[in-house]
């Protein structure tokens, strides 16, 4: 049972990790290339929430399988 | 100002075209009840998780675009990106608070079929998306 909450930990703490240095950097990049050039401004908004919801979606399917660990598994473990 | 200086005037040059949010969402949401009205004859659990699964995906995107767009242009840059953080961590936790209030709530339940429907929107999502973008509709 142990095991299985410090994987659940883990998923949940490298997807969010992996997430917010993905988000971080394009932000930064939103924010430079809005300095630049403010006439692309919308333009990058757009395609920033584009890459925005490629970027998150392999951490988010593994929080939804953490969930399933935490929520499903676990319980059914011998403690 | 006069009609006419306001003919000469041009109109706002970055005028900020926001993608139709409720319209995407909406079809996705249309989508995925459609398909589990579809999957009712064939088992119940299985439609229902489909439902469950498609609005885990569903919610958290309309979201995180509602946050996104709620400023555009360059002079809002900084709350741009404040709201596109926000907007992401909302994404984050709620995504999280579905997926346990379901598993923890929701019994029976079709694992497999959930995670199949919540995949299936995402990639929707993401080809809904690239395609407003590729055809060269500003979004």
């Amino acid at each position: 049972m142990g095991l299985a909450l410090i994987a659940v930990a883990l998923m949940i703490g490298f997807g969010a990790l992996g997430t917010a240095i993905g988000f971080a950097i394009l932000g930064g990049k939103l924010l430079e290339g809005s300095a630049r050039q403010p006439e692309l401004a919308p333009m990058l908004q757009g395609k920033m929430f584009l890459i925005a919801g490629l970027l998150d979606a392999v951490p988010m399917i593994g929080v939804g399988i953490a969930m399933y660990v935490l929520f499903v598994v676990v319980p059914g473990l011998p403690a | 100002m006069t009609a006419e200086n306001e003919r000469r005037i041009p109109r706002a040059v970055h005028k900020v075209p926001t993608p139709p949010i409720l319209k995407i969402y909406g079809f996705q949401c249309a989508l995925v009840l459609l398909a589990s009205v579809m999957l009712i004859p064939l088992d119940k659990v299985t439609a229902y998780s489909a439902v469950i699964g498609g609005m885990i995906s569903v919610v958290p995107n309309a979201y995180f675009a509602r946050q996104v767009f709620r400023y555009a242009g360059a002079a809002f840059a900084r709350e741009v990106t404040r709201s596109f953080y926000r907007g992401e961590s909302g994404k984050f936790v709620t995504t999280v608070a579905m997926f346990a209030a379901t598993f923890a709530l929701v019994q029976p339940l079709q694992v497999f079929v959930l995670f199949i429907a919540y995949l299936i929107v995402m990639l929707l999502n993401a080809v809904i998306l690239a395609r407003y973008a590729g055809l060269g509709k500003k979004i």
